[in-house]
């Protein structure tokens, strides 16, 4: 299974919503989704669409970024509201990074009643209470336990090997988007190939765009397009970003998306990559000559990648 | 009552943060200003001062502010003197823009005057450095003709001996008065259609090319930046110059300047308020906020 765990922004919405219809496949991918935003409203057009397919959303209850910091009570709220009308494809997760948030998943869950009908953590460090968690995990319905790469070793043999996850942040960020034509094409991934032989259930990784968190941004220079693709040589997933030319001001964002399109597009003929819904925008776009605005670019990549590892696992 | 005790480079920081274009917005917007009010009282030692004390926030402002005029004069004061005593005093305000911090090529000017004329004005306060004065310059005489240095008397024979002799300077007098030491000669030799266009929003720079040859280029969205500044860079520079004026004039706001020539406003609060483009909503809260009673 593939949890693409996503933060709660309009357009990582509307890149779920759109990816439904592919459609998106219930037993191979549950998006981890860690609202970021006042106002859940995005959240439940998205759980409503993908309800439609029977596709889960593991929805973080304690984001640790973004507007929704220590809101745990708003977030359980929506939570009931969306059961109460029939929208039960939540899976309410945790983030674990210190002992409270042990602390608030044995409060909430029991509270609410998670720990019978069903919830998953995720790891990002190890806890003094492991030994309470461990045992708790396995005394109650933990449905899922993704772990952070850094801590797989010290932390997997503490949890039902049925419900293990690997989480890994492949996406090598830059300081500036200009800086990706430095090393324009990398080795991204390799998990969804391995991860069964290593005894994980599920793998994890925040596709092109990484886990680091900035709220807003500045408008860049250099349009940049990051694609997903199979290695056609060997099990791997490499990524390829295609760099505009014109970089030494933020000017005319159309044109230099232009040119960066139209690399994308020779290099998806070039290797001959099968068009996913996301490439065949990326196609129309270049043959119209149409510039969507850049938040539609960084869906397209997100749904791109979905889509390309629901059809390799 | 008049401020007298001296403050060390620490607290007139802080006092300078306080008296701000970043800091006078927030009057507009939230009637709780007990932070700012304590924060303020803090750095001007209100325990301490044993003179008549303000009585209202708009008091312990303007006392802030005379502090700052006397020991620290930063970029607003500057600024906010620019607007009073010179921009309202020898203009219309209805047919003349005031733009602060306005992109041009790598640079931004601190504020451009647009009327019959076009006057960019470059601040150096005593507490600037001249440094990228040079590389400033060059990028203002990309979009406008006369630019203007605005800077405290005791630093005018530094600045005079680097500046060319094309661009005019104002100074700020001993005694906190603006005058006009030499004017700008009008330059149009380095103008660039393609910094103008920059320098606009997209329906701006539709506009001038619309109003320049009387249609838009019909190409798809993609190469509409570069069609547009094809036709610009066609047309004679001083026509496309003349016209990017007057459709910068066009982000002149008749309310703002209305509540601003009214003067139920502190003069202190004058420039932020001008930028900032309040609704009435804004003004009221403001006025409201100022007249805080302290005690």
């Amino acid at each position: 299974m593939y949890f693409p765990y996503l933060r709660g922004k309009q357009f990582e919405l509307i890149a779920l919503r759109e990816l439904a219809a592919l459609p998106l496949n219930p037993n191979k991918i549950i998006p981890i989704v860690e609202p970021v935003k006042i106002g859940l409203k995005s959240i439940s057009t998205a759980l409503k669409v993908l309800k439609q397919f029977e596709v889960k959303i593991q929805l973080i209850v304690n984001p640790k970024v973004g507007q929704l910091v220590g809101k745990t009570d708003e977030i359980i709220t929506f939570i009931s509201e969306q059961i109460a009308q029939g929208i039960d494809n939540i899976i309410p997760t945790f983030l674990i990074e210190g002992d409270s948030d042990v602390v608030l998943l044995q409060n909430v869950a029991q509270d609410q009643g998670f720990d019978k009908t069903g919830y998953a953590l995720i790891h990002m460090a190890p806890v003094r209470k492991l030994e309470e968690l461990s045992k708790y995990s396995q005394d109650t319905t933990c449905l899922y336990n993704t772990i952070h790469i850094n801590h797989v070793f010290a932390l997997r043999r503490k949890f039902r090997v049925e419900t293990l996850g690997i989480l890994g942040d492949y996406f090598r960020k830059q300081r500036v988007n200009a800086d990706y034509a430095n090393d324009l094409d990398e080795s991204f991934s390799s998990d969804c190939f391995y991860y069964r032989n290593e005894g994980f259930a599920v793998f994890s990784d925040y596709q092109s765009i990484g886990d680091s968190w900035i709220e807003g941004g500045m408008l860049p220079k250099a349009v940049v397009i990051h694609l997903t693709y199979r290695d056609p040589g060997q099990d791997e997933i490499r990524i390829h970003h295609f760099v505009s030319n014109t970089n030494d001001d933020t000017l005319d964002v159309a044109g230099k998306f232009y040119e960066a399109l139209t690399k994308l597009v020779n290099f998806c003929n070039q290797l001959e990559l099968k068009d996913s819904l996301a490439i065949k925008s990326f196609r129309d776009l270049h043959a119209r000559e149409a510039f969507p605005g850049l938040g539609v670019v960084k869906k397209l990549s997100i749904m791109h990648h979905i889509e390309l590892i629901q059809g390799l696992i | 009552m008049q401020p007298c005790p001296t403050y060390d480079k620490a607290q007139l920081r802080e006092l300078a943060s306080l008296v701000s274009h970043a800091a006078f917005k927030k009057l507009g917007n939230s009637t709780n200003q007990s932070t700012y009010i304590r924060r303020m009282k803090k750095s001007i030692g209100w325990d301490n001062t044993e003179t008549a004390k303000p009585r209202c926030l708009s008091d312990l402002i303007s006392y802030s502010y005379q502090i700052l005029e006397q020991q620290y004069r930063h970029e607003y004061i500057y600024k906010n003197k620019l607007l009073n005593d010179f921009v309202m005093e020898y203009y219309a305000m209805d047919d003349t823009i005031l733009l602060n911090e306005f992109r041009i090529g790598q640079s931004i000017a601190d504020a451009v005057l647009i009327n019959g004329t076009n006057k960019v004005f470059e601040i150096k306060t005593e507490l600037d450095t001249p440094e990228r004065l040079e590389s400033q310059l060059n990028d203002y005489y990309k979009a406008f003709t006369e630019v203007y240095l605005f800077t405290h008397i005791s630093l005018l024979d530094k600045y005079l001996s680097i500046l060319p002799n094309y661009v005019g300077v104002l100074i700020y007098t001993e005694e906190g008065e603006v005058a006009q030491f030499r004017p700008a000669i009008n330059n149009k030799e380095f103008l660039d259609a393609s910094f103008m266009m920059a320098s606009l929003r997209k329906p701006e720079y539709s506009r001038l090319v619309k109003e320049l040859v009387g249609f838009l280029p019909e190409v798809t969205p993609v190469f509409y930046y570069r069609a547009c500044l094809t036709v610009l860079n066609e047309l004679p520079i001083e026509d496309v110059q003349s016209m990017y004026c007057h459709i910068l004039k066009n982000r002149i706001d008749k309310q703002t300047n209305m509540y601003l020539t009214q003067g139920d406003l502190p003069s202190f609060v004058n420039f932020s308020f001008y930028q900032a483009k309040y609704n009435k909503k804004a003004y009221l809260t403001m006025i409201n906020n100022l007249s805080k009673n302290l005690l």
